[in-house]
């Protein structure tokens, strides 16, 4: 299902042309990476996907109920802790105060936000306001999740945990856009990657890199099945799962609750 | 909706920044009403000058006080800038009914007056007009139009002038005049109201203003 479609999109600022002529579309399940130099209108592109900008041209189609946002510096000088910020938040997504202080403790736990989550949001700092940041985005599991170079000034941990909680999103049927300059967190992550060279889309391209898992069965998990999985390879020393770079999270997760045993992850090339 | 309401008014109350306009409201009142024997009618004429001057500051004050990024975020959870817009203009409006209560008993209290219901009624309404196009002026000098905040002071002040000295330029030197020209209450209550729906009126044109001119920045 189609969540965001931008046709022929451009985008002025008086006189100076940040977009032009962009077509993209983002489905439901999708993680996609837009990639580019600085200035190339990555972040014009977010915006413009979650409303927060008004094309000069073209169009720009949405269909997603309920969109969250999570912006490339996130500041804020609040005396409000940040339980309670998540708290307003969520019950301005229109959940109970109950569901909203329960899942925003889940998330800031998840995401170990130092200091706990009674710390006021003008004393956080830039990693942690950040985390603040990706929780309330969460609050509520979005039909369209739109990030703005989310990694920036998270610590190494909260790498991993981002990474996981954008695919376990994407899996529920989000669909999910971000930009990032790192190569390595795109490759991991994305499942589709699209490039910005001065305002303009060069040919999108598919995101290639695949996982292999080498796992010890623990108990009953039919990963022919699985979503995602495009090959099972069962030996004597055990199973090999081979998935997109991306989705191989998720699956090691589901690998560990059902106690299977992790020998190895290996990225490898398609053939 | 309540739930942002909920939020931005706590914000604000935590933020503190409604301090400074209510204190200057209050030192306006002692100044300009303390030990005033005249008719209730003209010390309230006075409170709405001090109405308009610190209601456009605390407009401006609470609007500023969102963070810009916060705003995008509540902007994109909301899905309408006017929806989030008028849930900051209840806020100020909420915050405005502490002053004008102080604006009608300050004078009472301290000074020396016949009251009657209807000098209390024509103050409520003619506070509230002042109120209601400070508040005006205060979201069209605020960040979401004029982000350069010495440009914003010096255009609240101009307007602020320019609304106390041009005589129809908006309902707040008719809504003095009428204060000032010694009818009973029953006489002012018909102007007065007519005055401060038209406050009302330009309050929403004011929000709309904003509203077009800070999604056009986008």
């Amino acid at each position: 299902m189609e969540v965001v479609r931008l046709r022929k999109v451009s985008k002025r600022f008086g006189r100076r042309e940040i977009l032009a002529d962009v077509d993209l579309h983002l489905n439901a399940g999708e993680l996609l990476a837009l990639v580019g130099a600085n200035g190339s209108g990555k972040s014009t592109v977010l915006r413009l996907m979650v409303g927060l900008s008004r094309p000069s041209a073209g169009t720009v189609h949405r269909n997603a109920a309920v969109v969250s946002y999570v912006p490339d510096v996130f500041t804020s000088h609040d005396r409000l802790s940040a339980s309670a910020y998540l708290r307003h938040m969520g019950r301005i997504r229109g959940l109970s105060t109950r569901t909203a202080r329960d899942r925003s403790l889940e998330l800031l736990d998840r995401l170990a936000l130092s200091g706990g989550a009674d710390t006021p949001m003008r004393k956080l700092s830039k990693g942690n306001a950040q985390k603040v940041a990706l929780a309330q985005a969460l609050l509520d599991p979005p039909q369209l999740l739109v990030l703005d170079e989310p990694w920036a000034g998270l610590d190494a941990t909260a790498h991993s945990t981002l990474r996981e909680l954008l695919t376990e999103t994407a899996e529920q049927g989000a669909a999910v856009a971000f930009t990032e300059h790192s190569a390595e967190v795109v490759r991991s992550t994305a499942t589709r990657v699209c490039e910005l060279d001065r305002g303009k889309l060069t040919s999108p391209r598919q995101q290639t890199a695949l996982t292999e898992l080498h796992l010890l069965p623990g108990a009953d998990l039919d990963w022919d099945h699985h979503a995602d999985v495009l090959e099972v390879r069962r030996t004597e020393a055990g199973v090999t799962v081979l998935l997109p770079t991306g989705t191989h999270d998720a699956a090691l997760l589901t690998a560990l609750n059902h106690g299977w045993s992790v020998v190895s992850v290996r990225q490898v090339k398609p053939e | 909706m309540s739930a942002l309401y909920r939020y931005l008014l706590t914000s604000v109350l935590l933020s503190q920044r409604y301090l400074p306009p209510t204190l200057i409201f209050l030192a306006a009142m002692a100044v300009g009403t303390t030990s005033d024997n005249g008719p209730l009618q003209s010390s309230y004429s006075f409170c709405v000058l001090a109405m308009l001057v610190c209601t456009t500051w605390l407009t401006v004050s609470i609007v500023n006080h969102e963070d810009p990024t916060q705003r995008k975020i509540t902007l994109v959870m909301i899905g309408s800038s006017l929806r989030v817009l008028t849930m900051t203009v209840a806020v100020v409006i909420t915050w405005c009914v502490p002053l004008l209560l102080i604006g009608l008993v300050y004078p009472i209290v301290t000074g020396k007056h016949v009251v009657t219901a209807g000098d209390l009624a024509v103050g409520a309404a003619a506070q509230l007009g002042a109120a209601m196009t400070g508040v005006a002026i205060g979201l069209l000098c605020s960040r979401l139009v004029i982000p350069r905040i010495g440009v914003a002071m010096l255009t609240a002040a101009a307007a602020i002038l320019a609304v106390l000295l041009l005589r129809w330029i908006s309902p707040i030197r008719p809504i003095m005049t009428v204060l000032s020209d010694e009818k009973t209450a029953g006489a002012n209550a018909v102007p007065l109201t007519l005055l401060a729906v038209l406050s009302a009126i330009l309050l929403a044109a004011a929000v709309l203003a904003t509203k077009l001119l800070a999604d056009r920045k986008e």
